[in-house]
């Protein structure tokens, strides 16, 4: 494992950048958020730039693994060819598995920090004068998933380390497909909820509107803001190519249902029709709803793989026990809710499910 | 016996964690694994006092089950599989997962839960490749009842999770 004391942060950023001089670490810092990945805040001195502090991010697996089964090497993958296009992200600078320097089987890669932040203020204030706040961050997402959603996949090869549908009709088969692969892979124990809904989810994937890189979990939390424009997006770890339905579907809070004198303001509707007129692709409310049940599958994936970290080594984050037990809970939940199986958990028990400490502090 | 109980000691932890610990820490990267820790050792406790019952009443509904689904499976002439998931359900019925003079552990149990419940995922697998011609009605009661019993695994899983987790505050 890569050691992060200041001593050896130092040394080993002296060699990577090939200085005659020592490196000065000024501060190391873990980011106590990340829920996915280890994250590492490291800032220290340019001795070839002497006006300059540089922060950069170290990214790595947690040491019984990441939560999300998908490998760092694709992570960085991602954000190097995205670093070749307009969408927004931190710069990757090198990537690491010398031995010297990684121990413990556990590479990392680098990539620039960005100086902004994932929260917007007032933006869960229910006072209608943030509504137009809300509803303009909203389009500035909207806006820069398009963007991801134009890319030119093949050619940026994407299709390389991405599982590629054939065709649009393709698309929601392939991700439900990938989904049971990795969890047959993975799987400790017998879940037959998710062969049920697998098969469910099959006998009524839609066609898509085209095929795209999509993100993955993305919305608040996932994307880094300064002022109202998105300037980095954030936790590429679930990305796919598929149906950009998804990425609405797997959107975190940024479209708000907004109703002012029982008129509708904002919510998916007008959300979608803002994206069609930026983006020339029609997704439809149908598409969406069916990658949200499908997100109850990914739920069970990435939950069993962190229960799986559990069971496996000692050294597993708690909260990957939580993420292993309450949140694999409600993605069985869901999934037997959406078959019509059981009544649907209340949308106040996820909101609880998905508040921060420091969502509730602010 | 030792007094207290595993589950005394575990509430006064809990008691600890709320009273002295979590007011004493500050700052997000303390906070949340905090409050994530409180609420695993509730869950922990309320494991230690349901889990057992819950594991027995499932390993009872799933030996109750199998023999049906191996039937099933055995009359689905020329169907892939079919026959050697009929096999593993039998072996899995058959198997002895703890000897008479042994106290069924949490551990035995759950092994014993494991086992019975791959045959039950094996055998669903091999009644999903069955094509639509051939589901009759015989097929369909039989993928009613797994329904029912899956269903009854998830809300017995909640009787494990809510009182541990809902209207509980932030968890991470």
């Amino acid at each position: 494992m890569m050691n992060f004391t200041p001593e050896r942060m130092s040394e080993y950023l002296t060699h990577k950048l090939g200085l005659a001089a020592p490196v000065t670490v000024a501060d190391i810092a873990r980011f106590g958020r990340g829920s996915s990945r280890e994250t590492w805040f490291v800032r220290y001195h340019d001795p070839d730039r002497p006006s300059g502090v540089v922060t950069v991010v170290f990214r790595l697996d947690f040491p019984a693994g990441s939560t999300i089964p998908s490998p760092l090497e694709q992570e960085y993958f991602i954000y190097e060819r995205l670093g070749r296009t307009d969408v927004p992200v931190a710069r990757v600078l090198w990537w690491e598995e010398d031995p010297r320097w990684v121990a413990g089987g556990r590479p990392f890669y680098v990539r620039e920090h960005v100086d902004g932040t994932w929260q917007v203020p007032h933006f869960h204030d229910p006072d209608p004068r943030y509504d137009e706040l809300r509803i303009a961050i909203s389009k500035e997402h909207l806006g820069k998933l398009a963007r991801v959603h134009a890319l030119d996949w093949q050619g940026l090869g994407f299709d390389t380390i991405l599982p590629a549908p054939r065709s649009t009709a393709e698309c929601a088969h392939l991700a439900i497909d990938t989904i049971m692969q990795r969890f047959e892979s993975l799987r400790l124990e017998p879940v037959p909820i998710m062969l049920e809904a697998a098969e469910w989810l099959h006998e009524r994937a839609p066609e898509a509107p085209r095929i795209s890189l999509c993100k993955g979990t993305n919305g608040l939390g996932e994307e880094i803001f300064r002022g109202r424009e998105i300037i980095a997006m954030s936790d590429w770890e679930e990305a796919s190519i598929g149906d950009p339905a998804c990425d609405i579907a797997f959107l975190q809070s940024f479209i708000p249902e907004i109703e002012r004198d029982g008129r509708t303001v904002w919510g998916l509707g007008k959300a979608l029709e803002f994206y069609r007129s930026v983006s020339g692709t029609n997704v439809t409310v149908e598409n969406v709803r069916f990658y949200k049940i499908l997100h109850g599958l990914k739920m069970g994936e990435y939950a069993h793989n962190a229960g799986v970290a559990v069971a496996r080594s000692a050294e597993a984050q708690i909260r990957q026990i939580w993420t292993g037990t309450e949140v694999f809970f409600f993605g069985k939940h869901n999934l037997a809710a959406a078959m019509g199986l059981l009544e649907p958990l209340p949308q106040v028990l996820w909101a609880e499910l998905n508040q921060s400490v420091e969502e509730l502090r602010a | 016996m030792i007094t207290p109980s595993a589950q005394d000691e575990l509430r006064c932890v809990l008691h600890a964690l709320h009273t002295q610990v979590a007011p004493a820490v500050h700052g997000t990267d303390v906070e949340s694994p905090v409050a994530t820790l409180t609420h695993i050792l509730r869950h922990v406790s309320r494991r230690i006092g349901f889990e057992g019952q819950i594991l027995f009443e499932n390993i009872a509904a799933l030996r109750k089950l199998l023999p049906d689904l191996c039937a099933c499976l055995l009359s689905l002439d020329g169907v892939t599989g079919a026959p050697e998931q009929a096999a593993s359900i039998e072996g899995a019925l058959a198997a002895e997962y703890c000897d008479a003079n042994t106290y069924r552990s949490l551990e035995i149990m759950a092994s014993e839960a494991r086992a019975l419940g791959e045959a039950l995922y094996g055998g669903l697998k091999v009644l999903q490749a069955v094509p639509a011609e051939r589901r009759d009605a015989g097929y369909q009661r039989m993928r009613d009842a797994i329904r029912r019993c899956v269903v009854w695994q998830i809300e017995q899983e909640r009787r494990l999770i809510e009182p541990a987790f809902f209207g509980r505050g932030p968890r991470r």
